[in-house]
């Protein structure tokens, strides 16, 4: 029944609208709003703001002097009109952009359907019940679930591209949004895609500071089995195509390079300035910093050339051989003190890409040209 | 009856201020000491459903409870007969707070998958639509009463005040069904549109106009001088209910939606200024020739302390709507201390100088200690500030080390203990005014000197003249 109104008022003014419904676009500049939106726009403000020189500067004949009844009522069903006004322009928004539909690499997990863990283990969970308790556990009020232009060059969004900013058709297949207002913790838009592992997820919910020892994050040990794989499967669906999920061909290196926008490296970069660009484009900022701050995996400042210490109990020394082994095998050797989450998927990139990322991580050594 | 459904809203209301905005100073810890917090996750209450507890306590419990209150005392006054059917407003008293605490308990539960006692998505309409069947149903209680009062009234003309609190509690009621009732016709991102209405109108059309009405009835008694301009009073009044139902997108102003409606959020929200000024020239300009009065008058001070504060958040709201503000302050810590600066400041300091105001007359007591009525109203002008400016410090550092410098959010926690260790210290001795406040109220029932008409609220202050009993 609401939504039928919510329809009707959608044609209603949409019947104004200049541009038409198959131009409408959601960054649409405020010229192109429909012609119906400036007609009563300018009519009820100009009215309102008439009325309060009126009621200020109108002469009166004792001290005070109040608008008449009829004035009152004018002024009440003006008033009215323009409440009803404005809630029909949220409306017809609201409508317009459900009418959008979903786009193909949309977020598309219904009911009771299951995820397999793509970070190996047997794992599996319902990523739209995982949605439910995202919402029932409050996570919204802390992390958004949106991708704004400006956050790309900025920390807002580590490892995000200008193909993860957010348009309304990502958001079509939910049926609430849990968009966010507040970060205190980082943006969740591609946090599947930047560490799809299940395993991990469930790991960092129930001990955050395990991982990152300066985070501010509550433990959510709490949570049953269930809401927990189901929580992390939800985790893991995000940012990936839920197609190549659902058919267990996740390939976090494909994804990553459809990206496009100033991340691509070009062939003029010097080899280091293109692993600069490859670390931010591919993800390796989500776990890796360059600055020595202690994060999921260990820092890239100061790594080349010195020594590491292994689970094994073994110390190798970070030269070449070791970082192409540990980026195309992450499984072979696994640092000390750190969890063994890294995606495998790494492992497809070009020999020149992992070239200009090991000239990267080199660079970032003080004595980088002394080996 | 009728003293005992203004009394059920007065101390309920006064039980939620203990409550509400001690969970939020202690929840603040969670932001030093993460660790010392890890017990709540042993009850199953971290600080994400703290948080969700507070904003619902305080809102719902302190803030609109005792305004309520106020207005079921005011309404009848201003039209000069008694409160008709106060047996709805007392059962509705009854009913909001047993939505409120089944509320906090499904809050607690965090039922992720059913329809009528899951949370709901919007901010600030967590409650599940079981509570919000309970709010509503009360609210048109409370309708009912006050709206029966005014059809009897025994004066032709209303006080702006009838206005406001008889209004506000209209669109208390048709903003509670848009942001929880309405919302669910849309999924989504048109669902976070429809949300967006309700989240600056939870504030707008709801706290606003019942707490604008409760002060315009303070002032002028209080200052013992007739209202500056009742033509002012329309100009505020009118305007605001026009202008302010359409700004609540500019809390999502960089989301996907189209920027025409982004824009109109923000030219309400600049239009705003409109009735801010009107009624902050009003309170301000009312005692004029009489601001002495503020030297013997607990809710003068209070009524003049609450209006600096709206007028500061009302200043900056706009400002950092817009779009040239708000690229650096969206996702800060900037925005929850604005929110803090008009419910914790201004709507908080009209509530309690509404309290110091009734309390004498709904239960014969005078307060017991002008000591602690002192300590109350200094620990607002003094430690509220800088509790503010700690809350704001925090955003400003994370705005700059996030936008400009490039940090993300984990490297920026090594910065921003410091604003939020000041926040935690500032805010624990705002909380102590409030308790304090409470105690003093709670205490005075006991031990207080009986109440006379004409007297004022603290013993050996000066008495009231007697321009109160030429109104009543």
């Amino acid at each position: 029944m609401i939504r039928r109104l919510a329809l009707a008022a959608t044609l209603a003014l949409g019947a104004f609208d200049t541009a038409g419904a198959a131009e409408w676009h959601p960054y649409r500049h405020i010229s192109q709003a429909p012609l119906g939106f400036w007609f009563v726009a300018v009519m009820v403000i100009g009215a309102l703001l008439l009325f309060t020189y009126w009621a200020v500067e109108r002469p009166v004949s004792g001290r005070e002097a109040s608008p008449s009844r009829k004035g009152y009522h004018a002024l009440g069903a003006l008033v009215l009109a323009m409440t009803v006004f404005t809630l029909l322009l949220y409306v017809v928004v609201a409508g317009r952009i459900d009418a959008l539909g979903a786009s193909d690499d949309a977020w598309a997990w219904s009911p009771g359907e299951t995820l397999q863990d793509p970070g190996g283990s047997d794992m599996s969970g319902e990523p739209y019940r995982g949605y439910q308790v995202y919402r029932a556990e409050g996570c919204t009020y802390c992390h958004t679930m949106y991708v704004r232009p400006q956050d790309i060059a900025t920390g807002w969004a580590p490892g995000a591209t200008e193909a993860d900013v957010s348009v309304p058709q990502d958001f079509a297949n939910y049926p609430y949004t849990l968009l966010g207002t507040q970060r205190n913790g980082p943006d969740l838009s591609i946090i599947g895609r930047q560490i799809p592992d299940m395993s991990y997820q469930i790991a960092h919910l129930q001990n955050p500071r395990q991982f990152k020892p300066n985070s501010i994050m509550p433990r959510y040990d709490y949570m049953s089995q269930d809401d927990l794989q189901d929580l992390a499967a939800y985790l893991v669906s995000l940012g990936n195509d839920p197609r190549k999920l659902k058919a267990g061909t996740l390939d976090d290196a494909d994804t990553a390079t459809g990206s496009g926008g100033p991340s691509v490296p070009t062939d003029t970069d010097t080899p280091a300035a293109q692993g600069k660009k490859l670390y931010s484009s591919l993800g390796c900022v989500g776990c890796h910093s360059t600055d020595g701050a202690r994060n999921v995996g260990p820092t890239f400042q100061g790594l080349y050339g010195h020594d590491v210490a292994l689970e094994s109990g073994e110390t190798v020394t970070a030269d070449d051989g070791y970082l192409t082994r540990a980026i195309r095998d992450p499984k072979a050797d696994i640092v000390k003190g750190y969890p063994a989450v890294m995606p495998a998927a790494y492992g497809d990139m070009s020999d020149a890409d992992l070239d200009a990322l090991i000239a990267f991580i080199e660079s970032l050594s003080d004595d980088s040209g002394s080996h | 009856m009728i003293d005992r459904a203004i009394k059920l809203w007065f101390f309920s209301a006064l039980v939620w201020l203990v409550i509400g905005p001690a969970i939020g100073a202690f929840q603040s810890l969670q932001f030093i000491a993460p660790d010392w917090m890890n017990f709540l996750s042993a009850i199953a209450l971290p600080y994400s459903k703290l948080r969700i507890v507070h904003t619902n306590t305080v809102i719902l419990g302190w803030i609109v409870m005792t305004f309520i209150s106020a207005a079921l005392f005011m309404v009848p006054r201003l039209c000069n007969t008694p409160l008709r059917f106060p047996q709805l407003a007392y059962a509705a008293g009854w009913i909001w707070n047993a939505a409120l605490v089944l509320d906090l308990v499904l809050i607690w539960a965090a039922i992720p998958d059913s329809f009528w006692l899951s949370i709901q998505a919007g901010e600030y309409a967590e409650a599940p639509l079981l509570v919000d069947v309970m709010i509503v149903a009360a609210v048109v209680c409370v309708i009912a009463s006050l709206h029966l009062t005014v059809f009897a009234r025994e004066r032709p003309h209303l006080y702006v005040s009838v206005w406001y609190l008889l209004g506000g509690l209209y669109t208390t009621a048709i903003t509670y069904l848009v942001g929880n009732f309405l919302v669910l016709a849309f999924s989504g991102e048109g669902y976070q549109v429809i949300e967006a209405w309700w989240l600056h109108n939870a504030v707008g059309m709801i706290i606003t106009p019942l707490g604008l009405g409760t002060a315009y009835y303070i002032v002028p008694l209080a200052a013992q001088q007739p209202l500056y301009s009742h033509r002012l009073s329309i100009v505020g009044f009118w305007t605001l209910m026009a202008f302010y139902p359409g700004t609540g997108l500019h809390h999502f102003l960089q989301m996907p939606v189209p920027i025409w409606i982004n824009e109109f959020a923000v030219i309400s929200s600049v239009l705003l200024g409109i009735p801010v000024l009107a009624v902050v020239t009003n309170f301000l300009a009312t005692p004029r020739g009489n601001w002495s009065r503020a030297f013997d008058s607990y809710p003068l001070r209070f009524a003049a302390l609450g209006t600096l504060y709206y007028l500061a958040t009302c200043l900056q709201g706009p400002f950092q709507a817009t779009a040239a503000v708000n690229w650096y302050v969206h996702f800060t810590e900037w925005v929850q201390a604005h929110a803090h600066l008009a419910l914790a400041g201004a709507f908080t300091c009209y509530g309690m100088a509404a309290g110091y105001y009734m309390f004498p007359r709904i239960t014969g007591r005078q307060l017991y200690s002008r000591g602690l009525a002192s300590v109350t109203f200094w620990c607002m002008v003094i430690f509220f500030p800088i509790f503010y400016i700690g809350f704001t410090w925090s955003g400003v550092a994370t705005g700059a080390s996030i936008n400009l410098m490039g940090n993300t959010i984990y490297q920026t926690i090594n910065i921003t203990w410091i604003p939020r260790l000041s926040r935690t210290i500032t805010g624990t001795v705002v909380v102590v005014g409030f308790i304090a406040y409470v105690w003093l109220l709670l205490r005075s029932l006991r031990v207080g000197a009986p109440y006379e008409s004409g007297m004022n609220e603290v013993p050996e202050m000066g008495i009231e003249t007697p321009f109160e009993e030429a109104r009543a």
